[in-house]
């Protein structure tokens, strides 16, 4: 292996978006415990004060669901079908604990399920309130200290307010460079690619977050100074609703017209876009983040007192995007059977065409091989809009 | 000048040639899975028709699911903007299109000639013309009768499955049953009406409504449709080729968009030749 | 002839006589509900709480209505369609919950019709709410449901949260008193926003009398359960369906719990003279966990074809075990008397999860407990399009009910509104293929030495 040229900056985000494991396996034969954990939820930053890498479970659009039907239905999220399948098939066997966290009802049960099929050394099921009332924020901070005492357990060492609040900094430090990269998309056309985007947030999901700072800071540099920018297209898009993992999806949507500027989902702002607090006690700077600042149709917020006031305090934040993007058109993507954001259709259309904005709505089946046919949506999209 | 548009169904492929004002010939021919492929036939067969050499075309557009990879085209448009624009050359005021085509069903918004907002079936034959098909070979009649048919029915029946598999076996028990042919047909005319009107619903129905597509042919339908729409349709005088007419016009329009040189480039670049087509595995392959 | 047939058995045939009395119960909340919106008294939509949310605002006056029941009862008349082609128009997937479509499309109708029930709405429509209930567990549906009314209703929405911990957490030491108390200050959250928006105090005698009752009416549901152990079966899923309505949604109504005692009677007259629902009882089995409201005839079929009797159903519609003495100690407090009934509900049979190694508690556990107690030869799993929370653990309970206790489980998919999903023909072969499959259980049963 001598002789190999490290990959930085984009290629280096690429070489582990292709190989999503590879690092955790290395770092795991050096003696380091990985838990896999789901959705946006538990905490990464316990994980990286007890030195555990804290990776991501994703599916794989590319990989036909098969080993899963005997143990979770059809018509239950495709997404989290996908992940269960390709665990039960050994993707994930490198893995030292397993996080469920009740997000929706797809992650809360694939939780439950997965920890009697799939055995890891250690596992914990977080609970998550559905309001953000204060009581909740409360409830919500005795079970992050549940969470904290059996990581701690588990690695047979305890962590202090200090380091905890030294991986608060570092993973606050990583939530800062992806705004800082998001900031390279307001220009038209945008420096970076959406597909180009997905691969860099995806690799932080996969590696510890210095190397994930790492990255970024090449990133940033790289894009900052690129000569060849991305083509120009009529349309500016705004993704709101399910993630994508996939750069199959991106692609189809990037050649039929429209640039990605920015994506509202679980890979995309919203796990980097507010800070955690570094309160006293870092434990409640943690819950208020998690369950106040973070935006998941998946948390209740109090209606307002008629539907254009309860339209802004839950798309509030969307005007924003909008305005500083230069937004032109929407594209709401929902993966089928997901309840959270299937709700919210007509309401965040509304919301959306309020500001003026075209908004295209797809339920797709998390599939590579089903995505061609949804071109045609994607290119009259671009149509309406060029 | 003439202008070509192209459009490649999944079950029909229709050609339009037209000058700066009217339409100068136009082709219908069935496209099952073998032939289409050769489509740059077809275009042989129309530049016969109209007596017209290949090089004589100014622009050519391509439209329609089989529109991606045409070698002979200048460009490729939608056919949702296509339908748009051929519905609004016949129909200037209408604000809602329905398309009804083979195996896809598809609403779409028109203001001032531009397309606004658009809503396409979603994994679901009901409501396209592969279900009238169904249908109509489990009923043992031939599909262009269907709607003649439903028309003599004086008591619609309640047809409660829009599922082409159970729609099929529903009907036929309601056969057992002894329930008329007609009354069965104006019942399943109804419910495609119903699952037609509450897709197209979601983009917000306006008048004027134009109908278009196959299954616009079918008067069982379009009666069953315009009664759940509320008000009388207009229908264009060949409901098949609105999306190659919409083709046509819009390479009327890029035409007048790009200078001469850069034309004769173009169209000495072009060549007449087969189609090749993505996807044709698993998740279009239903074609029957 | 075949047609005919089918036809006349859409509806089942109850088996008790109180069970053909339930359907009052039903119309009752419905025709208050219209006369207190009539009268100019509050009124609510309120999810299945499992008690948390509806005793209290009982206790404040307010008439509740269920539209997940009201879901049941339009797809059960037939009448669910119209709403779910509207809703379909409205923009939402159709495949989110059925009852929730059917809910959508009805409001999209009162928002045309001035708020106001349109004239042709089923069982006489859901009365205009004062504010919405919803609640966040078990299912998303249930408080993003609701969330999205908003679009036509315009009127305040109370969120009530449920916690959902694993079941390796749940005995975390002091866990579950957090939880508890965590319910209870919501409670008080709730019991402030109800005042407030309905400008008068609640009357905390009222409370406890609402939940002293409910209390009983829940221990006697749950002690008919206790019978239906019995071989044969004194009662089945079909009675059950009914039944379950007065302590589900009523329990605080004395007219409910002097039905459930004259269910309790019936039901006992049977066990002890032996009387059988369904003559020929062959075979035991369970059924998860919502019916097909329009076919349930089907039901009754099965019984007379392969003496097929449902002996236990539905989790999450049964009494819960009774709350150990030693916990109710000392509480007065109605509010967490609430909490630990409805906490009960959703961790009651943690034990057994934990006996076992499984997870979750709710949705499976109960059914592992009753494969033993109630001698169950298979499992009825009723996966639903469009009720997903009813349809998750459905294939996990079924492997584990057969590594644990070679108990097989048959799947027959449905849909708790939409009429097209089940398909009779192939639920009856399904059927009579497994009842082979039930007797050869039996037999490697019998070689492990599981005692049924």
């Amino acid at each position: 292996m001598t002789g190999e040229k490290k990959n930085k900056g984009l290629a280096r985000a690429a070489e582990i978006y292709q190989s999503r494991d590879k690092r955790a396996r290395e770092l795991k034969a050096d003696g380091k415990k990985v838990f896999g954990y789901f959705c946006c939820y538990p905490p990464v930053e316990l994980m990286t004060a007890l030195d555990i890498l804290p990776f991501r479970i994703m599916g794989d659009m590319d990989e036909p669901i098969t080993v899963a039907d005997a143990y979770l239905p059809t018509i239950m999220c495709i997404f989290y079908r996908s992940c269960f399948d390709i665990a039960k098939k050994g993707r994930y066997d490198f893995f030292d604990g397993f996080i469920g966290a009740h997000a929706c009802d797809g992650a809360e049960r694939v939780s439950h399920i997965w920890r009697y099929y799939i055995k890891s050394p250690c596992s914990f099921f977080l609970d998550i309130p559905h309001t953000s009332h204060s009581a909740a924020i409360d409830f919500f901070k005795v079970q992050l200290n549940y969470f904290k005492e059996t990581l701690e357990e588990f690695m047979g060492k305890k962590t202090s307010p200090e380091r905890l609040k030294e991986a608060v900094s570092l993973h606050n430090r990583q939530r800062a460079l992806v705004r800082d990269l998001y900031d390279l998309r307001k220009s038209d056309p945008p420096l970076i690619t959406g597909s180009e985007t997905l691969q860099v947030l995806i690799s932080l999901m996969c590696v510890p977050v210095e190397e994930g700072n790492t990255i970024l800071e090449e990133v940033i540099e790289e894009v900052k100074e690129r000569k060849e920018l991305p083509e120009k297209k009529a349309c500016r898009l705004l993704i709101w609703g399910s993630l994508i993992d996939n750069t199959a999806f991106t692609d189809l949507i990037e050649s039929s017209g429209l640039n990605v500027v920015i994506e509202d989902t679980a890979i995309g702002t919203r796990p980097f876009w507010h800070d955690v607090e570094l309160t006293e006690d870092p434990m409640d700077g943690l819950a208020l983040h998690y369950l106040k600042e973070f935006r998941c149709p998946r948390t209740f917020r109090e209606t307002g007192p008629s539907y254009r006031e309860d339209l802004e305090s839950r798309f509030g934040y969307l005007k924003e995007f909008v305005k500083d993007w230069n937004v032109n058109g929407a594209y709401l993507n929902i993966i089928r059977n997901c309840d959270i954001h299937g709700y919210e259709v007509p309401a965040v259309r509304d919301y959306l065409e309020g500001l003026g904005l075209p908004v295209l709505v797809i339920e797709q089946d998390y599939s590579t091989a089903a995505l061609e046919p949804l071109r045609t949506r994607f290119q009259a999209f671009a149509e309406s809009i060029g | 000048m003439f202008f070509a548009g192209l459009d490649i169904g999944s079950t029909i492929t229709k050609i339009v040639i037209k000058t700066e004002d009217e339409i100068w010939t136009s082709v219908i021919r069935p496209t099952g899975a073998e032939h289409r492929r050769l489509a740059h036939k077809l275009m042989e067969e129309a530049l016969q028709k109209a007596n017209l050499t290949f090089g004589q075309l100014d622009y050519i557009i391509a439209t329609g699911y089989g529109r991606i990879n045409v070698p002979f085209a200048d460009r490729q448009v939608t056919e949702i903007s296509c339908h748009m624009r051929g519905i609004n050359w016949f129909f200037p005021g209408v604000k809602t299109i329905i398309d009804i085509g083979g195996q896809d069903c598809k609403g779409i918004k028109v203001n001032n000639g531009k397309l606004v907002n658009f809503v396409m079936n979603d994994k679901c034959a009901a409501g396209t013309g592969r279900f009238l098909e169904v249908i109509s070979e489990a009923l043992g009649v031939k599909v262009e009768e269907i709607g003649d048919i439903s028309l003599r029915s004086t008591n619609p029946a309640k047809i409660s499955s829009l599922c082409t598999v159970f729609a099929e076996q529903e009907a036929l028990l309601r056969l057992s049953e002894g329930v008329s042919i007609e009354d069965i047909l104006a019942g399943i005319h109804r419910g495609i009406a119903t699952r037609i009107y509450s897709m197209v619903e979601r983009i917000n129905i306006e008048k004027e409504v134009a109908l278009t597509g196959g299954g616009v042919k079918n008067v069982g339908l379009r009666k069953a449709l315009e009664e759940r729409i509320g008000f009388p349709a207009v229908v264009p005088p060949e409901p098949l080729i609105t999306g190659a007419l919409g083709a046509a016009l819009f390479a009327q329009e890029y035409v007048g968009r790009i200078d001469k040189k850069e034309l004769e480039t173009r169209k000495k670049e072009r060549r007449l030749e087969a189609v090749t087509f993505f996807g044709e595995g698993p998740t279009r392959g239903q074609n029957g | 002839m075949e047609a005919e047939r089918k036809k006349k058995k859409r509806t089942s045939a109850k088996t008790l006589q109180t069970a053909r009395e339930a359907g009052y119960f039903g119309k009752k909340m419905l025709q208050n509900a219209l006369k207190a919106r009539e009268e100019g008294r509050p009124t609510a939509w309120s999810m299945v709480t499992w008690w948390e949310g509806e005793l209290i605002a009982k206790a404040m006056g307010v008439e509740l209505v269920f539209p997940e029941n009201w879901g049941a009862f339009c797809a059960s008349v037939r009448a669910a369609e119209p709403h779910l082609d509207r809703s379909h128009g409205e923009g939402f997937p159709s495949t989110l919950c059925g009852y929730a479509r059917n809910c959508l499309g009805y409001a999209r109708n009162m928002a045309d019709n001035n708020l106001e029930v349109p004239p042709d709405a089923p069982g006489g429509g859901l009365a205009r709410p004062t504010f919405l209930l919803s609640s966040g567990a078990a299912c998303d549906a249930r408080y993003k449901w609701f969330q999205a009314l908003g679009r036509y209703l315009e009127v305040p929405v109370w969120t009530l949260e449920l916690p959902h911990t694993g079941v390796k957490e749940y005995f975390l030491p002091g866990n579950k008193e957090h939880n508890i108390r965590f319910i209870v200050s919501e409670l008080k959250e709730y019991v402030a926003f109800l005042e407030n928006l309905l400008g008068k105090k609640l009357d905390w005698d009222r409370l406890s009398e609402i939940v002293d009752q409910t209390f009983k009416t829940l221990r006697i549901a749950y002690e008919v359960d206790l019978l239906r152990k019995a071989v044969p079966s004194p009662m089945v899923a079909q009675d059950f369906w009914s039944i379950m309505i007065p302590h589900l949604y009523l329990p605080d109504d004395p007219e409910a719990y002097e039905f459930y005692k004259r269910v309790y009677d019936e039901v006992k007259y049977k066990v002890d003279n032996k009387i059988a629902a369904i003559p020929n009882e062959k075979y035991r089995m369970m059924f998860s966990e919502l019916p097909p409201w329009h076919t349930l005839g089907f039901f009754d079929e099965i019984a007379e074809r392969y003496g097929i009797a449902l002996v236990i159903e539905s989790w999450s519609y049964h009494a819960i075990p009774p709350i150990p003495e030693e916990e109710l100690e000392g509480v007065t407090d109605p509010l967490e008397l609430i909490a630990r009934l409805t906490y009960r509900m959703w961790t009651g049979y943690n034990e057994t999860a934990l006996e076992y190694g499984v997870d979750p508690g709710f949705f499976m556990s109960a059914y592992l407990k009753w494969a033993k107690e109630y001698r169950a030869d298979g499992l009825f799993c009723h996966p639903l399009m469009s009720c997903r929370p009813a349809t998750y653990t459905l294939l996990h309970t079924g492997n584990v009910l057969m590594d644990k206790f070679k108990v097989p489980s048959v799947v027959i998919d449905g849909d708790i509104v939409d009429l097209r999903v089940f398909n009779e023909e192939e639920a009856f072969s399904k059927v009579e293929a497994f009842v082979e499959t039930m007797d050869h259980y039996r037999e490697v049963r019998k070689k492990e030495g599981l005692p049924w």
